[in-house]
């Protein structure tokens, strides 16, 4: 009898919630389904967007590229209007058919964009991708702790002995191979397996210097100075600078580690419509300033900048110079390659 | 017959666990090559009096002497005793000719010597061939005789058993009991037995101390511990008894006339106690001797009605009601003659086969009067 | 006919007891383990997994570099076993000793670690112990040290940590076996001659073995495979066996390997399990089954 009681009362709510979901997927200018980063967008701004176009947005999140993939190949095509893969996520995702190629005339505000951003590796001529938010491998250090005169716009400053057990660097394979490449002239996704046996020589000198590997929270390591040099992500840079004046920041001259998410649209997306609508609200620069003073991201959208105050403008982590950023490199598929990446890090690292 | 020599000797000891106090002002001395058993229910303190002879638990107050020395803050293997555990606590890891030598392997015993008197005492407990085996592949008599062949090769001049054949069947119990006793005989050493088990204690013992939450009762031969018991307590611990209630009416010479809630009785008077007038004591009369007639035999008059009759073996139990709703149990051999069930008897008996004790009362006063003279 | 209904008979009452937890276990378990062993005979292209079969990626595991990284590995597990024995073991005994109302507050000590997320403890300890964290500010101002000492990010602050996350997983089994020990075979041991330390090395610790052993098993096997540690007090620098896998499945990708890595490292705990059981270990001891 109970446990018949339990199921009537289950069936009756869930017929109950369906037909709620039902009344909001009714609403009358339609729905947006967003996939995206879990702390990667303002409630605000979602509520902005559906008060002005009377779109209902449905948000899910997720917390890794591979895992928004799976779940995108995973479902019933078109489930999800918007996703924001990373760069490398974009060339793959695009090399399975998974974009949707953009009309750019639905999106009046793209001007806003640092040209710099645009046309990157993973999708040349921008025809699939929006940048929304992205980050620089930058290179900061305690001033008190380097040598008189360190210059660390060159990457063969990390290289020194010098600076035994005192830097601390991203947990992140491809982006030591790749400055380690970068410093001796080779690509930074370098493929050619001479080159790399020469990069991997290179680095068991860099490997005395490192004191941790950190891409969690390796701000702590330089604002507490147990660290002297950091290569970490601009974000992080940005609140280690904020808290410890004797910090400064260098772009090292042959070019950053860049990272870059992207609004996408779905090959199948239902509500394409919505989604054009979104990614341009999204660029809007008063929108973007909003998203920006929640989320201190690397940010290509000039126009949201121009709005952000002093403390922010000046932050030289946050707003990096455009000539940088275009010097800059993404992580890209480089194939079976990576067995050989994986033994170098492996021996690196044993 | 000869002086015999105390080997065990505990002077005043007491044992306090908290608030339980568990030994009593405990005297008791124990002789060379005697075998006493401790005897009395679970709680009594028997089994702490055996762990503080062998050095497990200390007294809280008190001596214990071994062999004339004070041995309160020996070590266990620093006294000349060894103990049979209630559970053999034989080694597991080890097989039976380790756990056997374990003694002497502690003591350093040279390598020969070990095996020598190893197989001497698997000899004596009949486990020769047993060497390779280990505790959990043997039976609980075997079990038993290996943690007695453990405890004798340190030759230890008392050896102290708890409980041991406690965890048998009855048959093997009985066996072991036999056993146990040639082997205490051969070997001329102490043993102090503690059981639950009366009969055990009965069949095996040269004296008896009869423990009472933690009083010593009675110290005596099983004969006189059955025949006389001391107290109410072990006159219904030991045996079956009929126990009557009463005062003393009349006393002329060695013999009292005594009322009973029912009736009146007689009785003899214990030899060397004093009694008065009006005293309340407890009769105890074994059911083998209570006695029956149709008519009131002089000096009784105990009225009952035959309830029920049970065969025990050979012996007829008949259960006799009486007016307070006590009931007399009156046992016969099945040969002799027996009242009918149903019948209304007289319940009588012969004077000296009564025991008279002093009841409680009289011990509470008399430890008042000690405590007032300051003595004890 | 008969045969046949009878049978039914029998085997539905089992089904439905047997059955739910038959499925959990296929759901929870034996899926999960079977999908890794698929996986570990596929291959990749570089980025995505190819339904190709293959043996590389159990040739892959001799990599000489690989080899190192295990030794590595089962050298830091074997010394976060040994010494959470050596520093387990004296806690265990006087816990399974003590009076019950020490024994709960002993417990409780041990037990309420484990309602914080390790990792945030692993963090704590990071505050302790950096160049301007606690124990060297402590030190400096006593004067015992000038400079800072470096004991972040080194062996031993991975060595401290395994021991710290795992030592729980040594004491209980430890008390359990040290409780469960008849207090009588001590007793026994002490009257036939063996003074304490006699008695512990004779009685005690043959005795305790097992939960000796199934307390080595349960560090072992997770030191082998606790790569945060390894990230957090180590700083990454010197990957275990479980740095190699996480790597494999994240950034690496290459889930083959990983897989197959992971195969490897069953197989080991299986060996293990094994050696335990033949040399008359109890597998209730493990607390496994």
């Amino acid at each position: 009898m109970k446990r018949g009681k339990v199921f009537l009362l289950t069936t009756v709510m869930a017929v109950f919630v369906l037909g709620l979901t039902a009344c909001g997927g009714g609403n009358k200018n339609g729905t947006l389904n967003l996939f995206i980063w879990t702390e990667y967008i303002p409630d605000s701004v979602i509520e902005g967007f559906e008060e002005e176009t009377g779109i209902n947005v449905e948000m899910q999140t997720y917390s890794g590229n591979e895992e928004m993939l799976a779940k995108v190949q995973g479902s019933n095509p078109g489930t999800y209007d918007i996703v924001v893969p990373s760069d490398y996520m974009v060339e793959n995702m695009i090399s399975q058919g998974l974009l949707m190629e953009l009309d750019k005339s639905k999106l009046t505000n793209l001007e806003n964009l640092d040209p710099a951003y645009l046309n990157p590796s993973y999708d040349p001529e921008s025809e699939y991708s929006v940048p929304y938010m992205g980050g620089a491998g930058v290179i900061i250090y305690n001033k008190n702790m380097v040598e008189p005169g360190a210059d660390f716009t060159d990457y063969d400053e990390l290289f020194q002995p010098a600076y035994e057990n005192s830097i601390v660097a991203l947990d992140d394979f491809r982006s030591i191979i790749g400055i380690t490449a970068l410093s001796m002239g080779y690509g930074f996704n370098e493929t050619d397996e001479t080159k790399l046996g020469e990069i991997k020589e290179k680095m068991i000198v860099l490997k005395p210097n490192i004191k941790s590997f950190d891409s969690d929270s390796p701000k702590t390591l330089m604002i507490t100075e147990e660290t002297a040099v950091g290569l970490i992500w601009s974000g992080e840079a940005a609140l280690a600078l904020a808290e410890n004046d004797n910090l400064d920041i260098a772009f090292p001259d042959k070019g950053m580690y860049l990272f870059l998410d992207n609004l996408c649209i779905t090959k199948d997306a239902k509500n394409a419509e919505n989604a054009y609508q979104f990614i341009d609200y999204v660029l809007n620069a008063e929108v973007n300033k909003e998203i920006s003073s929640e989320f201190p991201y690397l940010n290509p959208n000039t126009a949201g900048v121009a709005l952000m105050d002093d403390a922010y403008k000046n932050n030289k982590a946050i707003v990096i110079p455009p000539e940088e950023i275009a010097k800059g490199y993404y992580v890209q598929n480089i194939g079976k390659t990576v067995d050989i990446y994986n033994e170098i890090w492996a021996e690196f690292t044993k | 017959m000869e002086e015999r020599k105390a080997i065990v000797e505990i002077k005043n000891v007491n044992k306090i666990f908290g608030e339980n106090h568990v030994v009593h002002d405990l005297d008791l001395t124990i002789y060379k090559g005697e075998f006493l058993t401790m005897l009395g229910p679970s709680g009594c303190g028997k089994t702490t009096i055996l762990r503080m002879i062998g050095g497990f638990e200390e007294p809280t107050g008190g001596q214990i002497l071994v062999e004339g020395e004070r041995v309160e803050d020996k070590e266990p293997f620093e006294r000349n005793v060894n103990t049979v555990f209630q559970s053999y606590a034989l080694f597991p890891h080890m097989n039976i000719w380790n756990n056997v030598a374990y003694g002497l392997k502690m003591k350093k015993v040279k390598k020969e010597e070990i095996s020598r008197q190893v197989a001497e005492m698997l000899q004596l407990v009949r486990l020769n061939g047993f060497e390779k085996r280990y505790p959990s592949q043997l039976s609980g008599g075997q079990k038993q005789r290996v943690a007695i062949a453990r405890a004798l090769i340190n030759r230890p001049k008392v050896l102290l058993l708890d409980e041991p054949l406690g965890a048998l069947d009855l048959k093997l119990r009985k066996e072991m009991q036999l056993e146990l006793k040639n082997l205490q005989k051969k070997l001329g050493i102490t043993f102090v037995y503690v059981t639950h088990d009366q009969e055990e204690a009965l069949t095996m013992s040269d004296r008896i101390a009869v423990m009472n939450q933690g009083y010593l009762d009675q110290l005596d031969t099983p004969e006189r511990v059955y025949e006389k018991p001391a107290t109410k307590f072990v006159a219904d611990f030991i045996g079956e008894s009929n126990i009557f209630e009463a005062t003393i009416s009349h006393m002329t010479g060695d013999t009292a006339s005594i009322g009973l809630e029912v009736g009146n009785a007689l009785c003899l008077l214990e030899k060397g106690v004093s009694y008065s007038l009006s005293e309340m004591v407890y009769a105890c009369v074994r059911p083998e001797k209570v006695l029956f007639s149709a008519g009131e035999a002089e000096g009784f008059n105990i009225k009952g009605v035959v309830k029920e009759q049970i065969y025990v073996g050979n012996i007829i139990k008949s259960n006799i009601i009486i007016a307070n709703g006590q009931m007399v149990i009156l046992s016969r051999l099945d040969i002799d003659e027996v009242p009918k069930v149903g019948e209304a008897v007289n319940i009588y008996w012969n004077p000296d086969d009564v025991v008279l004790m002093k009841s409680r009362g009289y011990q509470i006063h008399h430890v008042i009067e000690n405590a007032s003279l300051g003595g004890d | 006919m008969k045969r046949s209904y009878r049978a039914r008979n029998k085997t539905i009452p089992l089904l439905t007891t047997v059955s739910p937890v038959a499925i959990w276990l296929i759901l929870l378990v034996a899926a999960p383990l079977l999908y890794v062993l698929f996986l570990s005979f596929l291959s990749t292209d570089g980025y995505n997994v190819v339904f190709l079969f293959t043996l590389d990626n159990y040739k892959n595991l001799f990599n000489p570099t690989y080899l190192e990284i295990y030794a590595n590995s089962f050298l830091i597990a074997f010394f976060t076993t040994a010494i959470c024995i050596l520093v387990g073991y004296p806690f265990a005994y006087h816990m399974a000793r003590a009076g019950k109302r020490k024994k709960t507050v002993m417990m409780v000590m041990l037990m309420v670690p484990f309602w914080t997320n390790s990792l945030i403890r692993l963090n704590g300890w990071k505050t302790l112990l950096g160049k301007t964290g606690f124990v060297n500010t402590f030190l400096q101002n006593l004067g015992i040290i000038r400079e800072p000492v470096e004991i972040l990010y080194t062996r031993g602050a991975v060595l401290l940590g395994m021991v710290y996350i795992l030592i729980p997983y040594m004491i209980l089994p430890l008390f359990a076996s040290i409780d469960k020990l008849d207090h009588s075979f001590l007793e026994a041991s002490n009257d036939l001659g063996a003074n304490k330390v006699k008695t512990f090395l004779h009685v005690t610790l043959p005795l305790t073995f097992a939960g000796i052993f199934s307390g080595s098993i349960m560090i072992f096997i997770p030191s082998l495979g606790y790569f945060f540690v390894s990230d957090i007090m180590g700083g990454g620098k010197s990957q275990l066996i479980g740095n190699l896998i996480e790597t494999q499945f994240k950034a690496g990708n290459n889930w083959p390997f990983g897989a197959s890595l992971s195969m490897m490292l069953i197989f080991l705990i299986l060996i293990m399990v094994t050696v335990y059981k033949k040399s008359g270990g109890d597998m209730e001891d493990l607390g496994v089954m």
